[in-house]
């Protein structure tokens, strides 16, 4: 088989708990500070044209996980490989400039996301377009709501055209409309030859969007697996009260 | 593609992104000055109104001639302003980007560029208004702003220094900038920016300016603009030795913080 795009083993994850003045007493050698493992030396790879789906409880380690393959959390152990431009839509109550309009704040995800000025200015419209905000680009962007800003980061995230697209939680908040049109530009990138790894509670999405899936508990992988498989037994084991 | 942890090349990749902070820094000034009707240009006015009178009022007070004095305040007011905002306003460069640096996988330094481009800025806005002031008391010569160019340089390179220091000890220590504000609202007064050198000398106060690297770096712009002459070797050294020792302290500190800098903002 070809190289994988992913390829991650043995990676372990440690938030420090203690407050930021611990963690410098530590850099001081004085004592080590307590600290919550949220992944626990995990290791999968994926290959071109998966779709991976992330399930698991609040808090067993999915949204960690995104973010190790972002390259945005060093893992405190472990090794992580990821081959190919990465588009990251992670959080969306953070990372906007509130006095600035809907078009400046596409231009800096824009920028930050690596692409250069031209080329921001060059797929403007099309992102625009996408995102069906209209009049309200021109706008600042806190009077958005909330999918408003949603609509905003999809866009311009998955017009670079990524290898990669690391989705978490991304529909909470987006009306049906855009969830639908979101998830079919999903899989225009997926026919692409695309990877996708995406955290969701909605197992129908999961289902629709994903060839695999992986279950994640404490930390550890439970399963992983083909889609329907994996979750039918998750929604099995996880529906009792 | 990129992992994040690795200080000095990151530091150069986040250099090059200059559009990245350029835009950035830009936009932030724009915010701060959002819905204001003078914007931008109030970083001239409220830096002219407060030259004028205090220049004035002080050389009334200390019975100092106000053609030598008002220039020499301004621009160690100016300068100093920014030493002390490299310091301070730079603490927050990481903390206030967090939620890029939590989302997009860019270099971190990118967004202390960020901070130091916006301080920058205002910086040149205040000089500006130095250099009419100057002007105004006729003593600006062309030499002298040329002069100052490589000392403009060396301050910005120190200035630099410190928002690395600042940026990242902050999120781990959230009291250093607090702690560094007092102290250099101390060293305000023992730093010849209202006194000239010459005086606190001739009171036998010498010592408390000759250890001061700041004065140095003051110097290194300040006598050029006011006198037109190049420092002496001396200042040039002191400043140098200065920007050399922060720069490897820079190094050993950031080096160390840069990995797990991202768990603690």
């Amino acid at each position: 088989m070809n190289t994988p795009v992913i390829d991650i083993s043995g990676v372990t994850v440690d938030y420090p708990l203690q407050n930021s003045l611990g963690i410098a007493r530590k850099l001081l050698g004085r004592a080590e500070p307590k600290k919550k493992r949220a992944l626990n030396g995990i290791g999968f790879s994926v290959h071109d044209g998966e779709r991976v789906g992330i399930v698991g409880h609040n808090g067993a380690g999915k949204s960690t996980l995104l973010r190790v393959l972002a390259g945005i959390l060093p893992p405190s152990n472990g090794r992580v490989a990821v081959r190919g431009s990465v588009a990251p839509l992670f959080e969306f109550a953070t990372g906007f400039e509130m006095e600035l309009t809907g078009y400046e704040n596409i231009r800096i995800r824009g920028l930050l996301q690596g692409l250069s000025t031209d080329q921001v200015r060059e797929r403007m419209p099309e992102i625009a377009a996408f995102s069906e905000l209209g009049e309200a680009l021109s706008q600042p962007v806190r009077t958005y709501s909330s999918g408003m800003f949603i609509r905003l980061a999809f866009s311009t995230a998955t017009s670079i055209d990524p290898d990669i697209l690391l989705i978490d939680e991304a529909f909470g908040a987006g009306d049906q409309h855009f969830s639908v049109k979101a998830g079919q530009r999903m899989r225009e990138l997926m026919d692409k030859g695309r990877v996708l790894v995406f955290t969701s509670h909605n197992m129908d999405l999961i289902r629709s969007l994903c060839n695999r899936v992986i279950w994640l508990r404490g930390g550890n992988i439970v399963e992983d697996g083909p889609a329907e498989a994996v979750v039918e037994r998750y929604l099995k084991a996880e529906s009792h009260v | 593609m990129r992992q994040t942890g690795f200080f000095v090349a990151d530091s150069l990749r986040g250099l090059r992104l200059w559009r990245v902070w350029g835009y950035l820094a830009i936009n932030d000034l724009r915010g701060r000055f959002a819905r204001s009707m003078l914007g931008f240009a109030w970083i001239l006015v409220s830096f002219a109104i407060w030259a004028a009178g205090v220049g004035l009022i002080y050389a009334r007070l200390f019975s100092l001639d106000a053609k030598t004095f008002v220039p020499f305040l301004t621009i160690g007011f100016a300068l100093w302003g920014f030493i002390s905002n490299s310091f301070v306003e730079s603490s927050n460069a990481l903390i206030n980007s967090s939620g890029y640096v939590k989302q997009f996988n860019l270099p971190k330094q990118t967004y202390i560029f960020r901070s130091m481009l916006s301080q920058t800025i205002t910086l040149a806005m205040s000089l500006s208004v130095c250099f009419i002031i100057i002007g105004l008391f006729g003593a600006l010569s062309l030499n002298g702003v040329l002069f100052a160019l490589p000392g403009i340089l060396l301050l910005l390179v120190a200035a630099t220094l410190h928002a690395f220091i600042s940026a990242y000890i902050t999120p781990y220590v959230r009291d250093f900038p607090h702690a560094v504000g007092s102290l250099l609202n101390v060293l305000f007064f023992v730093t010849p920016i209202i006194f000239p050198a010459e005086m606190l000398a001739k009171k036998g106060l010498g010592t408390i300016f000759v250890y001061n690297p700041f004065y140095y770096l003051l110097e290194v712009v300040r006598e050029p603009l006011l006198q037109g002459t190049m420092p002496s070797a001396n200042i040039w050294l002191g400043a140098g030795s200065y920007v050399v020792f922060m720069s490897i302290l820079v190094w050993i500190v950031c080096r160390t913080l840069d990995k797990r800098l991202v768990y603690a903002l």
